[in-house]
């Protein structure tokens, strides 16, 4: 016999041997594993995002099992996920909001310029340690891809002009990114929501204006436009996810920056990489501002004419 | 006598020829000078005067935030403008008082223990260096006054004045022992007093034998020693002149106070014998600007506060393209993206280097030629310990001793790949510094 098969009797006698031992360890010895940890495993999207707060989709399904958590945690898996794994745990499941990542910084290098090269270590965590990052604004977007690299899902690029756009189709609001920005600027806003402030930085007019000519200054002119739901944080707007109110469609218009995005107009994608949409939104942007000049004064002039009136009435009537 | 050295380090080109036969000239005060809360290590210190203040010379303008803090002395006469966040070296903009120059140097009565300080007790003169608010001058500005009160199971018999300066460019300590040598001695003898130690040593780098011969004929008639060091950097470092002096291993995070030493600058030696003499706070410092890009290097005696920008006009400006401004020397110092940061306590140099002397391309592969290992004065491994900083793995960094690393940067200026590893070193060690914090 040659010794090549003897190798393959051998190896595959062994290999038997070990399968018949295990199968019979497993009826003497049962998994004390709950058996519908399998199943679980089955549903949950094995994306091992950690989005549920859990280490891995395996880390989730134990915790749903011994501790009784809430089964909407899965953002990948989303409302249809929580109806399955709540019909099988028995849970009764309302709806819930999926949600989407928002990078809240719109100042690539042709709004935001650098003040000085960076030649260090190539991500946003260590730039924003040296000197608070190469960009004039400390606290806008390095552009070094600390995101890109958490994303599991793929759903992170970086533009040419380096500012990171979250691709809202591959999004699943899992909030890794969230986690990996040294800057904070990326949030987890419901994904029904169209309109976001597009900056986080805290500074006053003088100093957002030497550093970002799309950042926002404070100016509050939009929480005026935009039925209540702009709210100011400090020198900072700040769009109410929690309000359920009509977003008006100039809202976005009214910005004499243009820090606030409307996907109503323009998707993402577009209103940072195609430097037409921007325009296009100046273009739009100045006529609103014309017309609302227009209805100011037409409204004062009225107003003036009323007034006119009531004094004449009332002198005739002395 | 034999010069002594620790293991590893490296032979960079030292460039001190530019300003070390320069004597240091006083530069005149800014219009405005504008005094950072924070230029220690340490809690900032808390501003004790208001927006329209007229303030004296030599008035505290800020008191200490904490114990590890110091207070901070105006270096002019005038009226306080601003308080209100300033570029600072750090890079972001940070709280600082500012105040507008009336050219009057009207000034405080200072009032000092006088030459006889040594009736005094050790605690009086404590309370007189730490009432100057003096910090370490070497670059690190740690408060003197608390490396002077180690715990009492910690006794100290031995102080060493760092005269070794072995950062390139940088002439401020050589200057300083040369232009006064019997303060540097009586700053040693005030600071032994303070510790209770017998033995007194300063240790300065065989390439200034002018320095050693001077400070040698001032400490003459006292029990102080002068070593020559062998020329190596990093050879100011605090563990590697403890291991040249006196042969003592700092062990793994320790201080020098576990071998019963402390280690000072001679240039806080001289602030502390000027504050417990003179009564004299900290505010004014020897700044060395120099570099490629700078016209004319000089050593300048600069108040604190003083915008960078000003003393570099005073040699002339830049000359040609400036390719990278740094605070201290260029292996330590913070580079800067703005000459508009004050001089701080700190401030041992400003270096202007051209474009042809900052290298800016991308690195390339590790080698593992294994020249980092050999160069690290700590004995550690750089490379290992980079990639497990750069790859999220904090135990096994932890494990390396990433937290004995001394920034030294050897192993990045040895580098043929010309890898950042300190600066991913410097990630790993605070991130594991942040995970025993959370632990």
């Amino acid at each position: 016999m040659s010794p090549l098969v003897v190798a393959v009797i051998v190896l595959s006698g062994i290999g038997l041997s070990m399968a018949v031992l295990l199968a019979i360890g497993r009826k003497i010895f049962p998994s004390n594993l709950d058996e519908r940890h399998e199943k679980l495993m089955d549903i949950l999207p094995g994306a091992n995002c950690g989005g549920c707060g859990y280490p891995g989709c395996s880390g989730y399904a134990q915790a749903l099992l011994n501790d009784n958590v809430a089964v909407t945690f899965c953002p990948p898996g989303g409302s249809g996920l929580a109806q399955e794994v709540g019909a099988l745990l028995g849970v009764e499941v309302g709806e819930i909001l999926p949600m989407k990542a928002i990078v809240a910084c719109a100042g690539d290098s042709e709004y935001a310029p650098e003040r000085a090269q960076y030649h260090g270590v190539a991500t946003c965590s260590a730039a924003h340690t040296i000197a608070g990052g190469p960009k004039k604004c400390v606290f806008g977007c390095l552009g070094l891809g600390d995101c890109v690299t958490a994303c599991t899902f793929g759903a992170i690029s970086i533009s040419k002009k380096g500012l990171a756009i979250v691709n809202l189709d591959l999004c699943n609001g899992c909030g890794q990114c969230v986690a990996a920005c040294p800057r904070d600027i990326i949030h987890i806003a419901p994904a029904q929501e169209q309109v976001h402030v597009l900056c986080t930085s805290p500074l006053k007019m003088k100093q957002i204006k030497a550093a970002c000519s799309v950042g926002c200054t404070g100016c509050k002119i939009c929480v005026k436009q935009s039925n209540g739901r702009i709210v100011m944080d400090g020198a900072l707007a700040k769009v109410d996810y929690e309000s359920s109110k009509e977003f008006p469609e100039h809202a976005c218009l009214s910005c004499p920056q243009g820090a606030i995005f409307d996907a109503r107009r323009q998707d993402i994608l577009s209103w940072i990489t195609d430097p037409s949409t921007r325009e296009k939104h100046e273009r739009d942007s100045d006529d609103w501002k014309a017309a609302e000049k227009k209805r100011k004064t037409a409204a004062k002039e009225a107003k003036k004419a009323k007034e006119a009136k009531e004094v004449m009435k009332k002198e005739g009537s002395e | 006598m034999k010069a002594v050295t620790f293991k590893g380090g490296i032979h960079p080109r030292y460039e001190k020829e530019l300003t070390a036969g320069k004597t240091t000239v006083p530069l005149d005060a800014p219009a405005q000078i504008v005094i950072p809360l924070s230029q220690h290590i340490g809690a900032p210190a808390r501003a004790c005067v208001e927006k329209g203040d007229d303030v004296l010379r030599g008035q505290v303008v800020a008191e200490a935030g904490g114990f590890v803090s110091v207070c901070m002395h105006s270096s002019v006469s005038g009226k306080v403008t601003a308080i209100e966040p300033r570029p600072s070296v750090m890079g972001v903009d940070a709280q600082a008082i500012v105040i507008e120059n009336d050219g009057e140097d009207r000034q405080v009565e200072f009032v000092g223990l006088g030459t006889n300080w040594s009736a005094e007790s050790p605690e009086d003169i404590k309370n007189k260096i730490s009432d100057a608010g003096i910090v370490g001058m070497g670059g690190a500005a740690f408060p003197t006054h608390v490396k002077l009160s180690p715990p009492k199971e910690k006794p100290i018999d031995t102080v060493i004045l760092n005269g070794a300066e072995c950062e390139p460019f940088l002439t401020a300590d050589h200057r300083l022992m040369l232009e006064r040598p019997s303060d540097v001695v009586t700053g040693l003898q005030i600071m032994l007093k303070v510790l209770g130690a017998k033995r007194g040593i300063i240790g300065i780098e065989k390439n200034k034998p002018d320095a050693i011969e001077a400070i040698r004929l001032a400490a003459k008639d006292t029990d102080a020693e002068v070593v020559s060091l062998e020329i190596k950097y990093p050879q100011g470092a605090e563990k590697q002149l403890i291991d040249a002096c006196l042969d003592r291993q700092v062990p793994s995070a320790g201080l020098p106070m576990d071998v019963k030493v402390v280690v000072q600058n001679v240039g806080t030696a001289v602030a502390v014998r000027d504050a417990v003499i003179d009564g004299m706070p900290l505010m004014e410092r020897i700044v060395t600007v120099t570099g490629p890009a700078i016209a004319e290097p000089a050593n300048l005696k600069v108040r604190i506060g003083t915008p960078l920008q000003h003393a570099i006009e005073a040699c002339k400006g830049i000359k040609g393209e400036l390719g990278k401004l740094i605070s201290g020397g260029p292996m330590m110092g913070i580079a800067l993206t703005t000459d508009e940061v004050a001089v701080t306590k700190g401030t041992s140099g400003i270096l202007a280097l051209d474009v042809d002397s900052v290298y800016t391309k991308a690195p390339g592969p590790c080698i593992r030629c294994g020249r980092c290992v050999r160069v690290c004065p700590m004995c550690l491994v750089p490379t290992t310990i980079a990639i497990y900083s750069t790859k999220g793995q904090l135990d096994n960094a932890e494990a390396a001793d990433v937290l004995d690393c001394i920034e030294c940067g050897s192993c990045s200026f040895g580098c043929p790949s010309r890898i950042p590893l300190v600066q991913q070193i410097r990630l790993g060690k605070s991130a594991v510094l942040a995970m025993r914090k959370k632990a």
